[in-house]
């Protein structure tokens, strides 16, 4: 009898085990199902394909590498027999490394950097910038008409006429092959009628076709005018038909990474510590570079006592507004779904549908329409709604007590649809019999809510308050887009925050708005301790939220 | 074994496919050159630059691109430059330049032979240590703008008479934010410039100190409500305009007053109905507002590109008083070739000119906009009385702010 049954047992057992490997196998592939991937894979392969060529030519090694190595572990996954776990979670795994993963690492390492306005790239792009900066024209000296011309050895040369005297130069980029001279028709140079040159003998016309591919090269020339091109000064054609004479002010040293001023021959060193060239006494070349600044930038936070002073008062409101936003919204829609949630009602899907409205408006549009609402003297709320007297309206958004209420409103009408979306969805899956017993037992409907539907509903829900926490604690855009941070801050204080300006905020203002331009560096710190604030937040309150599952 | 042969036949095939589609998209070198220009203007044929630089386009073969960029063109040049994807050339006031060559994303330009019909005022402007980043296309600068259809004429009458007149004076400045750039118009007739001048040049010292801030800031506290307040952009001020107010502004609200402003009670001014007059000082001293300058920036990733030369030559073109000449035609500006404005014919905007003649060239700091935040915010809580202690210290404590932050690194 046991013998049969383990018997029976064993081979239901295997045939389960066959079935469940063919389905982690994803059985055998149809025809079709083989061309539609076979497509979409050369799709994937024929894109990264591209863009390494692209990296290729830049050369972007690690650029291509890294490409070329997840588009193989794609093709491997995806060719393959089985593995199907993989096969559903790599566009997602891909997804978040490039749009979340990144970005974070990414702040991470801009947080221990100076980048911003001062230092917006590298030293070798700071350096070029320096040097086409270097090259200043020279005041008074004549202009010319400028004929491209290729000599014997093939060069680009210049035929140069004085708009002034009417005489003609030619001359090459090496001095000593081809030195900048004046040619006279006895050497064979043709004018035209207004006198400028056309031709010389040896010399052979670059044609339109020559100018144009080699624009990029013609445009950097530089025609020594004297044996030495520092000292002396060159001819250059901004726009291959006329020349002007210009000359360096300041001289790069590659090896030693020096700029030389020829004025004064003071020398600039490159610093790599605060990413400048500097003088030895102290004087900094305007144009920066982006270096590893180390802490320095937490340091800034943590260490001016401008900044500590206004943190912990928006701190605070910070903390009022994402959980006041919550709350606020949660309790609206709550109330409207567990209203609405009635069998009584006619019309449900109506006035559900007139809910979500506020939530299928763009939020930036209707941010715009309140604060429209809101304005002091022709606001519709202070004329049309309370319709005050002209001389007691409510200053909305000019004073902070106001502002702080007007941003919790348009907050509340912005977010109570999500909340009543989402609590609709949680009530409609609470068991009916659970809700009807406690009827039979007597409860009032109050007791029935209170002590069945909202422990609940809180199971299903905490973790979309606590994400909406997260995401009214950063909420850029509501502030930014009705009052600015504004009302009031004290402009007599270095730095000040306005009565609504959240965290978020007061670092966009302070990053990008500071003393020396945006400030990237900074606010990516801020950015990191900001992470870090409401990642922690929501990982406790995670925690404390398991406490109400056991409870259900 | 069917099936796995049937995985390596798959994996021939994706790669095959994937090569033939690839030569598909294989980039084609384009025959003629494009010159890629980023502006502020809402479309691209509403800038002023529109139609001069697309007609000399087509004469010289050149695609001359004007792309829109209404919101945080600036911030977005100096992200775009250095990664190689920024346009070649940009079109703004003159006041980035400070924070463009700081950033090394832009590179200096010369004017040629153009170089004499520039005033030195329009090339200090864009010009940073004594090199011109910008080919200047036109100036601008605030003036008084009286409405001859139903005001009388400002001539004559002080600033403290144009505020009690019937029709009252309008500036548009925001209750919180301020508006320093206008209101410099009454700071300086006290004395106060935005930064002190060192023989015609910009110092780093903010210049509202001693007497002349301590007048300019009890005026603001005791008389400053008596200025009709227009804010939310400039329609209700160019409404202002058309009621009968005296405005302070610029030739931007004289065209601007010239349309029709939904929701204004009154109607459209035509150009012979505006007067644009002399601002009278209010504190004694000589007014000197700002004078703007709008400029053409060269990306610094221009040389030795293979548009080099047709940049070039766009920009030869934009400093010649033919092209100068078209801007004024289309957009109504004052250009800033001196050639150009010989023909210009209309008296209003002439009448700027007029008004101007003691406008200093606005500085370009990096620090810019720190400046302007924290005087204008000042200003404006002088005036609407959000202020503790005496104005004058009010004032040169949020001067003193300022000042430690444009030091502070």
């Amino acid at each position: 009898m046991s013998d049969l049954k383990t018997k029976d047992a064993k081979k239901a057992l295997r045939l389960r085990n066959k079935q469940i490997s063919k389905l982690y196998d994803g059985g055998v592939p149809s025809l079709r199902g083989t061309i539609i991937k076979i497509i979409l894979l050369a799709l994937v392969d024929a894109a990264s394909l591209f863009v390494a060529s692209l990296l290729f030519m830049k050369e972007q090694w690690l650029g291509v590498g890294l490409l070329l190595a997840v588009t193989l572990i794609i093709n491997w996954l995806y060719l393959r027999r089985g593995g199907l776990p993989p096969k559903y979670l790599t566009p997602g795994v891909l997804f978040l490394l490039v749009f979340q993963v990144y970005i974070v690492f990414y702040s991470g390492f801009i947080a221990f950097t100076n980048y911003g306005s001062l230092h917006n790239g590298s030293m070798a792009s700071a350096v070029d910038a320096i040097e086409q900066s270097a090259v200043v024209p020279v005041e008074g000296a004549p202009t010319y008409d400028i004929k491209l011309v290729k000599g014997a050895d093939g060069k680009i040369d210049f035929l140069a006429t004085d708009f002034d005297s009417l005489k003609t130069y030619v001359g090459g980029t090496d001095f000593k092959s081809l030195p900048f001279h004046e040619v006279t028709a006895a050497d064979g140079v043709t004018v035209d009628g207004d006198k400028l040159a056309t031709g010389l003998t040896g010399f052979t016309r670059l044609t339109d076709a020559e100018i144009s591919a080699a624009a990029g090269d013609i445009s950097n020339i530089k025609i020594p005018i004297g044996s030495d091109i520092h000292k002396d000064g060159f001819i250059r054609t901004p726009d291959g038909l006329t020349g002007e004479v210009a000359a360096f002010d300041a001289v790069y040293d590659a090896k030693a990474e020096t700029f030389t001023r020829v004025s004064d021959g003071v020398v600039f060193k490159a610093d790599q510590s605060q990413g400048y060239f500097v003088a030895p006494n102290g004087e900094k070349l305007e144009i920066g570079w982006q270096v590893m600044v180390g802490w320095d930038n937490f340091g800034r936070i943590f260490g001016d006592q401008s900044l500590r002073g206004p943190l912990l008062g928006i701190l605070a409101w910070t903390f009022m507004f994402a959980i006041g936003s919550v709350l606020s919204t949660f309790v609206v829609g709550l109330a409207l779904a567990l209203l609405l949630n009635d069998e009584r009602i006619r019309g449900k899907k109506i006035y559900r549908s007139i809910m979500i409205l506020p939530y299928a408006f763009p939020a930036f549009l209707s941010a715009y329409v309140w604060k429209g609402m809101f304005n002091t003297e022709s606001g519709f709320i202070n004329t049309g709604i309370l319709h005050l007297d002209p001389h007691h309206l409510i200053p909305w958004l000019t004073e902070v007590g106001p502002a702080r209420w007007a941003v919790l409103l348009v907050n509340l009408w912005l977010g109570f649809p999500y909340m009543f979306l989402i609590s609709t969805g949680a009530l409609q899956s609470i068991p009916a019999e659970l809700t009807e017993s406690a009827t039979l037992d007597g409860a009032t409907p109050w007791q029935e809510f209170r002590l069945i539907k909202l422990p609940l509903l809180l199971v299903s829900l905490a973790p979309l308050l606590i994400s909406s926490f997260a995401y009214n604690f950063n909420n850029f855009t509501i502030i930014y887009l009705l009052t600015g941070g504004g009302p009031g801050g004290d402009p007599t204080l270095k730095l000040d925050a306005g009565g609504t300006d959240i965290l978020i905020t007061f670092v966009y203002k302070i990053a990008f708005s500071g003393s020396v331009g945006a400030d990237y560096g900074l606010a990516s710190a801020f950015s990191i301790l900001i992470f870090l604030l409401v990642g922690s937040i929501s990982f406790f309150t995670f925690r404390r939220t398991r406490a109400l599952e056991d409870m259900a | 074994m069917k099936i796995r042969n049937r995985g390596i036949v798959a994996a021939f095939a994706t790669v095959a496919t994937a090569a033939l589609l690839c030569v598909g998209v294989a980039p084609v070198q384009a025959a003629t050159q494009t010159v890629t220009i980023w502006s502020g203007s809402k479309t691209a044929a509403e800038s002023p630059i529109y139609a001069a630089l697309t007609a000399y386009g087509k004469a010289n073969g050149i695609n001359v691109n004007i792309v829109v960029k209404p919101t945080a063109m600036r911030e977005a040049f100096i992200a775009a430059v250095p990664t190689g994807k920024g346009p070649d050339l940009m079109i703004g006031a003159h006041d980035w330049t400070g924070q463009l060559v700081g950033a090394g994303v832009v590179a200096p330009v010369t004017l040629g032979a153009a170089n004499s019909k520039f005033s030195a005022g329009a090339k200090a402007g864009l010009s940073v240590g004594g090199k011109l980043y910008g080919v200047p296309t036109w100036t601008e600068n605030i003036a008084l703008l009286w409405n001859k259809r139903d005001s009388a004429d400002p001539k004559g009458l002080s600033f403290e008479q144009l505020l009690d007149s019937k029709s009252g004076l309008a500036i548009g400045f925001d209750s919180v934010k301020g508006d320093p750039y206008h209101f410099s118009s009454m700071a300086s007739s006290f004395g106060n410039t935005l930064f002190t001048r060192n023989n015609g040049d910009w110092t780093k010292t903010i210049g509202y100190g001693g007497a002349g801030a301590a007048g300019y800031a009890n005026w603001l506290a005791t008389s400053g409500k008596k200025i009709i307040r227009a804010t939310d952009g400039w329609d209700k001020l160019a409404c202002a305009l058309q009621t009968g107010h005296y405005v302070i502004s610029g030739p931007w609200m004289y065209n601007h007053a010239q349309d029709t402003i939904s929701g204004c009670s009154s109607a459209s001014l035509t150009k012979a109905q505006i007067g644009v007059a002399v601002i009278p000082s209010l504190g004694g001293s000589p007014v000197h507002q700002f004078s703007g300058v709008y400029g053409v920036w060269k990306s610094v990733k221009v040389a030795g590109k293979a548009n080099a030369l047709a940049v070039g030559k766009v920009l030869n073109y934009i400093a010649s008083a033919d092209a100068q000449l078209k801007f004024y035609k289309s957009g109504n500006v004052i250009p800033a070739n001196t050639d150009a404005v010989a023909k210009v014919s209309d008296a209003g905007l002439k009448g700027f000119g007029v008004a101007g003649q003691g406008a200093y060239a606005m500085p370009s700091y990096v620090f810019m906009d720190t400046v302007w935040d924290k005087i204008g915010r000042a200003e404006a809580a002088l005036v609407s009385g959000n202020f503790t202690g005496s104005a004058t210290a009010f004032l040169q404590k949020a001067v003193a702010a300022a000042q430690s932050l444009i030091d502070g690194k």
